[in-house]
Protein backbone atom coordinates (compact mmCIF):
# COMPACT_ATOMS: atom_id res chain seq x y z
CA UNK A 1 0.00 0.00 0.00
CA UNK A 2 1.27 3.43 -0.81
CA UNK A 3 2.23 5.56 2.10
CA UNK A 4 1.21 9.14 2.52
CA UNK A 5 3.28 11.25 4.81
CA UNK A 6 2.24 14.73 5.75
CA UNK A 7 4.28 17.27 7.49
CA UNK A 8 3.98 20.96 7.93
CA UNK A 9 6.58 23.46 6.89
CA UNK A 10 6.72 27.17 6.38
CA UNK A 11 7.51 27.36 2.71
CA UNK A 12 4.63 25.61 1.12
CA UNK A 13 0.97 26.11 0.74
CA UNK A 14 -2.30 26.43 1.65
CA UNK A 15 -4.53 23.68 0.67
CA UNK A 16 -6.91 22.13 3.10
CA UNK A 17 -6.96 18.37 3.27
CA UNK A 18 -10.08 16.67 4.43
CA UNK A 19 -9.46 12.99 4.93
CA UNK A 20 -12.42 10.80 4.28
CA UNK A 21 -11.46 7.24 4.86
CA UNK A 22 -8.56 6.59 2.56
CA UNK A 23 -9.18 9.49 0.24
CA UNK A 24 -9.14 13.25 0.44
CA UNK A 25 -10.44 16.37 -1.16
CA UNK A 26 -8.69 19.68 -1.54
CA UNK A 27 -9.99 23.17 -1.26
CA UNK A 28 -7.65 25.53 -3.05
CA UNK A 29 -8.96 28.65 -1.49
CA UNK A 30 -8.10 28.43 2.16
CA UNK A 31 -4.70 29.96 2.82
CA UNK A 32 -2.28 29.93 5.71
CA UNK A 33 -1.52 26.26 6.25
CA UNK A 34 1.81 25.28 4.86
CA UNK A 35 2.09 21.68 3.95
CA UNK A 36 4.44 19.35 2.23
CA UNK A 37 3.35 15.98 1.05
CA UNK A 38 5.81 13.17 0.61
CA UNK A 39 4.56 10.58 -1.79
CA UNK A 40 6.04 7.19 -2.47
CA UNK A 41 7.27 6.93 -6.00
CA UNK A 42 5.22 4.53 -8.05
CA UNK A 43 8.21 3.67 -10.19
CA UNK A 44 10.94 3.60 -7.60
CA UNK A 45 9.46 2.89 -4.18
CA UNK A 46 12.80 3.65 -2.56
CA UNK A 47 12.46 7.34 -3.49
CA UNK A 48 10.20 9.74 -1.65
CA UNK A 49 9.87 13.02 -3.47
CA UNK A 50 8.65 16.04 -1.63
CA UNK A 51 5.86 17.58 -3.63
CA UNK A 52 4.36 20.84 -2.38
CA UNK A 53 0.65 21.33 -2.67
CA UNK A 54 -0.54 23.30 -5.65
CA UNK A 55 -0.73 27.00 -5.31
CA UNK A 56 -0.16 29.00 -8.47
CA UNK A 57 1.86 27.03 -10.96
CA UNK A 58 0.47 24.06 -12.91
CA UNK A 59 3.63 22.09 -12.18
CA UNK A 60 6.46 21.82 -9.70
CA UNK A 61 10.01 20.68 -10.35
CA UNK A 62 11.09 17.32 -8.93
CA UNK A 63 14.65 16.12 -8.22
CA UNK A 64 16.16 19.29 -9.72
CA UNK A 65 14.60 18.40 -13.06
CA UNK A 66 16.64 15.22 -13.35
CA UNK A 67 14.66 12.11 -14.39
CA UNK A 68 15.04 8.76 -12.66
CA UNK A 69 15.77 6.77 -15.81
CA UNK A 70 18.27 3.97 -15.60
CA UNK A 71 21.36 4.21 -17.77
CA UNK A 72 20.31 1.01 -19.51
CA UNK A 73 17.09 2.73 -20.64
CA UNK A 74 18.91 5.03 -23.02
CA UNK A 75 18.66 3.65 -26.50
CA UNK A 76 18.12 4.89 -30.01
CA UNK A 77 15.47 2.21 -30.55
CA UNK A 78 11.97 3.66 -30.37
CA UNK A 79 9.54 1.94 -28.01
CA UNK A 80 6.24 2.44 -26.24
CA UNK A 81 5.04 0.65 -23.10
CA UNK A 82 1.74 1.09 -21.33
CA UNK A 83 1.48 -0.64 -17.98
CA UNK A 84 -1.69 -2.60 -17.19
CA UNK A 85 -4.50 -1.02 -15.21
CA UNK A 86 -4.37 -1.75 -11.48
CA UNK A 87 -7.04 -3.63 -9.54
CA UNK A 88 -9.18 -0.48 -9.36
CA UNK A 89 -8.96 0.04 -13.10
CA UNK A 90 -6.54 2.95 -12.84
CA UNK A 91 -3.71 3.76 -15.21
CA UNK A 92 -0.30 3.06 -13.76
CA UNK A 93 2.41 4.28 -16.13
CA UNK A 94 3.26 5.05 -19.74
CA UNK A 95 6.83 4.94 -20.95
CA UNK A 96 8.23 5.57 -24.41
CA UNK A 97 11.33 6.39 -26.34
CA UNK A 98 9.67 8.97 -28.55
CA UNK A 99 10.90 9.73 -32.03
CA UNK A 100 9.60 10.54 -35.47
CA UNK A 101 8.89 6.79 -35.71
CA UNK A 102 6.27 6.99 -32.96
CA UNK A 103 4.63 10.25 -33.95
CA UNK A 104 1.25 10.34 -35.73
CA UNK A 105 0.96 10.07 -39.48
CA UNK A 106 -2.81 10.34 -39.67
CA UNK A 107 -5.64 12.28 -38.06
CA UNK A 108 -6.67 11.56 -34.52
CA UNK A 109 -9.84 9.53 -33.91
CA UNK A 110 -12.47 9.72 -31.20
CA UNK A 111 -11.65 8.72 -27.63
CA UNK A 112 -15.11 9.25 -26.18
CA UNK A 113 -15.60 5.52 -25.67
CA UNK A 114 -12.92 5.47 -22.96
CA UNK A 115 -14.21 6.09 -19.43
CA UNK A 116 -11.22 6.44 -17.12
CA UNK A 117 -11.68 6.01 -13.37
CA UNK A 118 -13.35 8.93 -11.64
CA UNK A 119 -14.92 10.17 -14.85
CA UNK A 120 -17.70 12.51 -13.69
CA UNK A 121 -18.18 14.89 -16.54
CA UNK A 122 -19.33 18.27 -15.25
CA UNK A 123 -19.58 21.69 -16.87
CA UNK A 124 -18.59 24.95 -15.22
CA UNK A 125 -18.72 28.50 -16.54
CA UNK A 126 -15.29 29.27 -15.10
CA UNK A 127 -13.50 26.42 -16.88
CA UNK A 128 -11.99 27.05 -20.28
CA UNK A 129 -14.01 24.97 -22.74
CA UNK A 130 -16.71 24.38 -20.14
CA UNK A 131 -15.97 20.81 -19.08
CA UNK A 132 -13.95 20.23 -15.93
CA UNK A 133 -12.49 16.95 -17.10
CA UNK A 134 -10.67 15.91 -20.23
CA UNK A 135 -9.75 12.40 -21.22
CA UNK A 136 -6.15 13.12 -20.58
CA UNK A 137 -3.49 11.09 -22.38
CA UNK A 138 -0.51 10.18 -20.27
CA UNK A 139 1.67 10.27 -23.35
CA UNK A 140 0.10 12.80 -25.68
CA UNK A 141 -1.29 11.92 -29.06
CA UNK A 142 1.24 14.14 -30.80
CA UNK A 143 4.10 12.01 -29.44
CA UNK A 144 3.05 8.38 -29.86
CA UNK A 145 -0.26 8.52 -31.76
CA UNK A 146 -1.73 6.32 -29.03
CA UNK A 147 -5.34 7.34 -29.02
CA UNK A 148 -8.14 5.35 -27.37
CA UNK A 149 -5.87 3.20 -25.22
CA UNK A 150 -7.41 2.92 -21.74
CA UNK A 151 -3.94 2.28 -20.31
CA UNK A 152 -2.92 5.73 -21.48
CA UNK A 153 -5.91 7.87 -20.47
CA UNK A 154 -6.80 9.31 -17.08
CA UNK A 155 -9.44 11.70 -15.81
CA UNK A 156 -7.60 14.99 -15.95
CA UNK A 157 -8.75 18.54 -15.44
CA UNK A 158 -8.69 20.99 -18.30
CA UNK A 159 -5.98 22.82 -16.36
CA UNK A 160 -3.83 19.70 -16.07
CA UNK A 161 -4.24 18.90 -19.73
CA UNK A 162 -3.72 22.34 -21.26
CA UNK A 163 -1.66 24.32 -18.75
CA UNK A 164 0.19 21.46 -17.10
CA UNK A 165 1.05 18.70 -19.53
CA UNK A 166 0.63 20.14 -23.02
CA UNK A 167 3.52 22.65 -22.87
CA UNK A 168 5.95 19.85 -21.98
CA UNK A 169 4.58 17.65 -24.74
CA UNK A 170 4.93 20.53 -27.21
CA UNK A 171 8.54 21.03 -26.19
CA UNK A 172 9.36 17.37 -26.79
CA UNK A 173 7.44 17.15 -30.07
CA UNK A 174 9.06 20.23 -31.60
CA UNK A 175 12.52 19.17 -30.47
CA UNK A 176 12.10 15.77 -32.14
CA UNK A 177 10.75 17.31 -35.35
CA UNK A 178 13.70 19.68 -35.46
CA UNK A 179 16.51 17.29 -34.58
CA UNK A 180 15.26 13.81 -35.44
CA UNK A 181 16.55 12.69 -32.04
CA UNK A 182 14.87 10.40 -29.50
CA UNK A 183 13.43 11.51 -26.17
CA UNK A 184 12.97 9.07 -23.32
CA UNK A 185 9.65 10.01 -21.76
CA UNK A 186 7.71 8.56 -18.85
CA UNK A 187 4.43 9.70 -17.34
CA UNK A 188 3.19 8.26 -14.06
CA UNK A 189 -0.13 9.22 -12.49
CA UNK A 190 0.00 9.61 -8.72
CA UNK A 191 -3.06 8.35 -6.86
CA UNK A 192 -3.47 8.48 -3.12
CA UNK A 193 -4.70 5.21 -1.68
CA UNK A 194 -7.93 4.13 -3.37
CA UNK A 195 -8.76 7.44 -5.02
CA UNK A 196 -10.13 7.15 -8.52
CA UNK A 197 -8.78 10.50 -9.69
CA UNK A 198 -5.05 11.11 -9.72
CA UNK A 199 -3.70 14.03 -7.74
CA UNK A 200 -1.30 14.67 -10.58
CA UNK A 201 1.21 13.14 -12.93
CA UNK A 202 4.96 12.77 -12.72
CA UNK A 203 6.56 13.62 -16.07
CA UNK A 204 10.17 12.72 -16.82
CA UNK A 205 11.98 13.31 -20.10
CA UNK A 206 15.52 13.36 -21.42
CA UNK A 207 16.80 13.56 -24.96
CA UNK A 208 18.95 10.58 -25.86
CA UNK A 209 21.43 11.43 -28.60
CA UNK A 210 22.62 14.66 -26.93
CA UNK A 211 22.41 13.32 -23.35
CA UNK A 212 19.76 15.79 -22.25
CA UNK A 213 21.28 18.88 -23.81
CA UNK A 214 18.05 19.54 -25.70
CA UNK A 215 15.39 18.13 -23.38
CA UNK A 216 15.71 17.36 -19.69
CA UNK A 217 12.97 17.72 -17.12
CA UNK A 218 11.30 16.03 -14.21
CA UNK A 219 8.12 17.68 -13.00
CA UNK A 220 4.89 16.95 -11.21
CA UNK A 221 1.79 18.43 -12.86
CA UNK A 222 -1.19 19.01 -10.61
CA UNK A 223 -4.58 17.57 -11.49
CA UNK A 224 -6.42 20.57 -10.10
CA UNK A 225 -8.71 23.20 -11.54
CA UNK A 226 -8.56 26.72 -10.09
CA UNK A 227 -11.98 27.71 -8.82
CA UNK A 228 -13.20 24.10 -8.51
CA UNK A 229 -13.00 21.72 -5.55
CA UNK A 230 -12.45 18.10 -6.51
CA UNK A 231 -13.17 15.00 -4.47
CA UNK A 232 -10.38 12.72 -5.64
CA UNK A 233 -12.02 9.61 -4.23
CA UNK A 234 -14.74 9.55 -6.89
CA UNK A 235 -14.25 12.55 -9.19
CA UNK A 236 -17.22 14.55 -7.95
CA UNK A 237 -16.65 18.28 -7.86
CA UNK A 238 -18.17 21.59 -6.83
CA UNK A 239 -17.64 25.26 -7.40
CA UNK A 240 -15.14 26.68 -4.92
CA UNK A 241 -15.96 29.78 -2.96
CA UNK A 242 -14.74 32.67 -5.03
CA UNK A 243 -14.81 36.38 -4.58
CA UNK A 244 -17.29 38.04 -6.91
CA UNK A 245 -15.49 40.69 -8.93
CA UNK A 246 -16.29 42.73 -11.95
CA UNK A 247 -13.69 41.59 -14.45
CA UNK A 248 -13.56 45.06 -16.02
CA UNK A 249 -13.15 46.86 -12.73
CA UNK A 250 -9.94 48.88 -12.50
CA UNK A 251 -7.88 47.92 -9.50
CA UNK A 252 -4.36 47.23 -8.35
CA UNK A 253 -2.92 43.76 -8.81
CA UNK A 254 0.52 42.38 -8.10
CA UNK A 255 2.05 40.47 -10.98
CA UNK A 256 4.57 37.69 -10.79
CA UNK A 257 6.25 38.33 -14.14
CA UNK A 258 8.05 35.00 -13.95
CA UNK A 259 5.16 32.64 -13.22
CA UNK A 260 2.72 34.93 -15.09
CA UNK A 261 0.26 34.82 -12.21
CA UNK A 262 -1.52 37.86 -10.79
CA UNK A 263 -2.51 38.41 -7.19
CA UNK A 264 -4.49 40.76 -5.00
CA UNK A 265 -2.26 43.22 -3.14
CA UNK A 266 -2.94 41.54 0.19
CA UNK A 267 -2.39 37.99 -1.04
CA UNK A 268 -0.06 36.08 1.26
CA UNK A 269 1.87 34.88 -1.79
CA UNK A 270 3.04 38.41 -2.53
CA UNK A 271 5.32 38.62 0.51
CA UNK A 272 7.25 35.55 -0.58
CA UNK A 273 7.60 36.75 -4.17
CA UNK A 274 11.05 37.70 -5.39
CA UNK A 275 11.35 41.46 -5.93
CA UNK A 276 12.75 40.99 -9.41
CA UNK A 277 9.60 39.13 -10.44
CA UNK A 278 7.18 41.49 -8.72
CA UNK A 279 5.35 44.22 -10.63
CA UNK A 280 2.39 46.38 -9.68
CA UNK A 281 -0.39 46.66 -12.24
CA UNK A 282 -3.32 49.06 -12.25
CA UNK A 283 -6.08 47.98 -14.59
CA UNK A 284 -8.69 45.35 -15.23
CA UNK A 285 -8.66 41.62 -14.64
CA UNK A 286 -9.73 41.11 -18.25
CA UNK A 287 -6.66 42.92 -19.54
CA UNK A 288 -4.35 40.70 -17.52
CA UNK A 289 -6.12 37.56 -18.75
CA UNK A 290 -5.75 38.87 -22.32
CA UNK A 291 -2.03 39.32 -21.71
CA UNK A 292 -1.71 35.69 -20.70
CA UNK A 293 -1.68 36.10 -16.93
CA UNK A 294 -3.55 33.62 -14.76
CA UNK A 295 -5.31 34.39 -11.48
CA UNK A 296 -3.77 33.12 -8.27
CA UNK A 297 -5.87 30.29 -6.90
CA UNK A 298 -5.00 31.36 -3.39
CA UNK A 299 -6.51 34.85 -3.42
CA UNK A 300 -8.80 34.41 -6.45
CA UNK A 301 -8.33 37.91 -7.85
CA UNK B 1 21.96 47.25 -31.19
CA UNK B 2 19.15 45.03 -32.38
CA UNK B 3 18.07 42.66 -29.65
CA UNK B 4 16.73 39.33 -30.94
CA UNK B 5 14.77 36.87 -28.79
CA UNK B 6 12.50 33.88 -29.29
CA UNK B 7 9.39 33.53 -27.14
CA UNK B 8 6.45 31.19 -26.63
CA UNK B 9 2.81 32.12 -26.03
CA UNK B 10 3.65 33.14 -22.46
CA UNK B 11 6.72 35.17 -23.41
CA UNK B 12 8.93 32.39 -22.08
CA UNK B 13 12.45 31.90 -23.38
CA UNK B 14 14.08 29.04 -21.48
CA UNK B 15 13.22 26.15 -19.21
CA UNK B 16 15.77 24.36 -17.02
CA UNK B 17 18.71 26.22 -18.60
CA UNK B 18 17.67 25.11 -22.07
CA UNK B 19 16.02 27.02 -24.88
CA UNK B 20 12.32 26.28 -25.12
CA UNK B 21 12.57 25.54 -28.80
CA UNK B 22 14.65 26.00 -31.91
CA UNK B 23 14.09 26.08 -35.63
CA UNK B 24 16.69 26.17 -38.37
CA UNK B 25 14.57 28.65 -40.31
CA UNK B 26 14.87 31.16 -37.47
CA UNK B 27 18.60 30.55 -37.22
CA UNK B 28 18.93 31.22 -40.93
CA UNK B 29 16.98 34.47 -40.68
CA UNK B 30 19.28 35.63 -37.90
CA UNK B 31 22.35 34.66 -39.93
CA UNK B 32 21.03 36.70 -42.86
CA UNK B 33 20.40 39.69 -40.60
CA UNK B 34 23.93 39.46 -39.31
CA UNK B 35 25.28 40.12 -42.78
CA UNK B 36 24.38 43.75 -42.10
CA UNK B 37 26.58 43.98 -39.02
CA UNK B 38 28.13 42.01 -36.19
CA UNK B 39 26.30 39.17 -34.49
CA UNK B 40 26.67 38.74 -30.74
CA UNK B 41 25.36 35.57 -29.08
CA UNK B 42 25.25 33.94 -25.66
CA UNK B 43 27.84 31.21 -25.07
CA UNK B 44 24.92 28.77 -25.02
CA UNK B 45 24.01 29.65 -28.62
CA UNK B 46 27.44 28.85 -30.07
CA UNK B 47 26.59 25.29 -31.05
CA UNK B 48 23.29 26.35 -32.61
CA UNK B 49 25.05 28.56 -35.14
CA UNK B 50 27.96 26.20 -35.69
CA UNK B 51 25.52 23.44 -36.56
CA UNK B 52 24.02 25.83 -39.13
CA UNK B 53 27.51 26.27 -40.61
CA UNK B 54 27.94 29.82 -39.37
CA UNK B 55 30.93 30.89 -37.30
CA UNK B 56 31.11 34.65 -37.79
CA UNK B 57 29.79 35.60 -34.38
CA UNK B 58 31.08 37.14 -31.17
CA UNK B 59 30.37 35.48 -27.84
CA UNK B 60 28.83 37.97 -25.47
CA UNK B 61 30.19 37.15 -22.04
CA UNK B 62 27.75 39.36 -20.11
CA UNK B 63 30.62 41.46 -18.73
CA UNK B 64 29.68 44.49 -20.82
CA UNK B 65 26.48 46.03 -22.05
CA UNK B 66 28.28 47.95 -24.79
CA UNK B 67 27.54 47.00 -28.35
CA UNK B 68 28.95 48.65 -31.48
CA UNK B 69 26.75 50.25 -34.10
CA UNK B 70 25.09 47.85 -36.54
CA UNK B 71 25.26 45.00 -34.10
CA UNK B 72 22.74 42.25 -33.48
CA UNK B 73 22.44 40.40 -30.19
CA UNK B 74 20.73 37.01 -30.34
CA UNK B 75 19.90 36.49 -26.69
CA UNK B 76 18.55 33.11 -25.68
CA UNK B 77 19.44 32.72 -22.03
CA UNK B 78 19.25 36.02 -20.14
CA UNK B 79 16.18 37.96 -19.10
CA UNK B 80 16.53 40.72 -21.70
CA UNK B 81 15.49 43.81 -19.74
CA UNK B 82 19.10 44.40 -18.71
CA UNK B 83 19.90 45.01 -22.38
CA UNK B 84 16.92 47.23 -23.12
CA UNK B 85 18.85 50.49 -22.79
CA UNK B 86 21.39 49.32 -25.33
CA UNK B 87 18.75 48.33 -27.87
CA UNK B 88 17.27 50.60 -30.51
CA UNK B 89 15.41 47.74 -32.15
CA UNK B 90 13.90 44.49 -30.93
CA UNK B 91 13.13 41.48 -33.10
CA UNK B 92 10.88 38.84 -31.57
CA UNK B 93 10.36 35.42 -33.03
CA UNK B 94 7.15 33.94 -31.68
CA UNK B 95 6.84 30.17 -31.77
CA UNK B 96 3.05 30.36 -31.46
CA UNK B 97 3.19 27.43 -29.09
CA UNK B 98 3.09 27.09 -25.30
CA UNK B 99 6.12 25.61 -23.58
CA UNK B 100 7.19 25.52 -19.94
CA UNK B 101 9.26 28.56 -19.06
CA UNK B 102 11.39 29.88 -16.21
CA UNK B 103 13.12 32.85 -17.84
CA UNK B 104 10.79 35.22 -19.63
CA UNK B 105 11.06 38.14 -21.98
CA UNK B 106 10.71 40.91 -19.42
CA UNK B 107 10.71 44.08 -21.54
CA UNK B 108 7.38 45.86 -21.64
CA UNK B 109 6.80 46.35 -25.37
CA UNK B 110 3.81 48.58 -24.62
CA UNK B 111 6.09 51.16 -23.08
CA UNK B 112 8.37 53.07 -25.42
CA UNK B 113 8.32 50.52 -28.23
CA UNK B 114 6.30 50.49 -31.42
CA UNK B 115 5.54 47.48 -33.60
CA UNK B 116 6.93 48.29 -37.05
CA UNK B 117 6.35 45.05 -38.90
CA UNK B 118 5.07 41.53 -38.44
CA UNK B 119 5.35 38.60 -40.79
CA UNK B 120 4.68 34.90 -40.56
CA UNK B 121 6.62 32.04 -42.02
CA UNK B 122 6.73 28.27 -41.66
CA UNK B 123 9.66 26.70 -39.87
CA UNK B 124 11.11 23.24 -40.08
CA UNK B 125 9.45 22.13 -36.85
CA UNK B 126 6.95 24.92 -36.29
CA UNK B 127 3.87 25.45 -38.43
CA UNK B 128 3.83 29.20 -37.97
CA UNK B 129 6.56 31.45 -36.66
CA UNK B 130 5.86 35.17 -36.34
CA UNK B 131 8.68 37.66 -36.71
CA UNK B 132 7.94 41.02 -35.13
CA UNK B 133 10.12 44.12 -35.38
CA UNK B 134 9.85 46.84 -32.75
CA UNK B 135 11.52 50.25 -32.74
CA UNK B 136 11.62 53.01 -30.17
Amino acid sequence: MKKLYLRFAALFISATMIFTGCSFSISLNEPDNSQVVVVDNFISPDRNDQIPYYYDSPYTIVNNNEPYFEESDYTTESFEAYSPLDSLGRCTMAYANVSTDTMPTEDRGSISQVKPTGWQSTKYDNVDGGYLYNRCHLIGWQLTAENANEENIITGTRYLNVDGMLPFENMIADYIKETGNHVLYRVTPIFFDDDLVAYGVRMEAKSVEDDGEGICFHVFCYNVQPGIDINYSDGTSSLADTKATDSNQQQTYILNTNSRVFHLSDCSSVSSMSDKNKEEFNGSRDKLIDEGYKPCSRCNP
Amino acid sequence: MTLICCVDDNMGMTFNKRRQSRDIEVTNVVINLAKNGKLFINPYSKKLFEEAGFNDFIIHDDSSLDFPDNSYFFNETAAPSVFEKSADEIILFRWNRAYPGDIHFDINLNSGWKLISSKEFAGKSHEKITMEVYKR
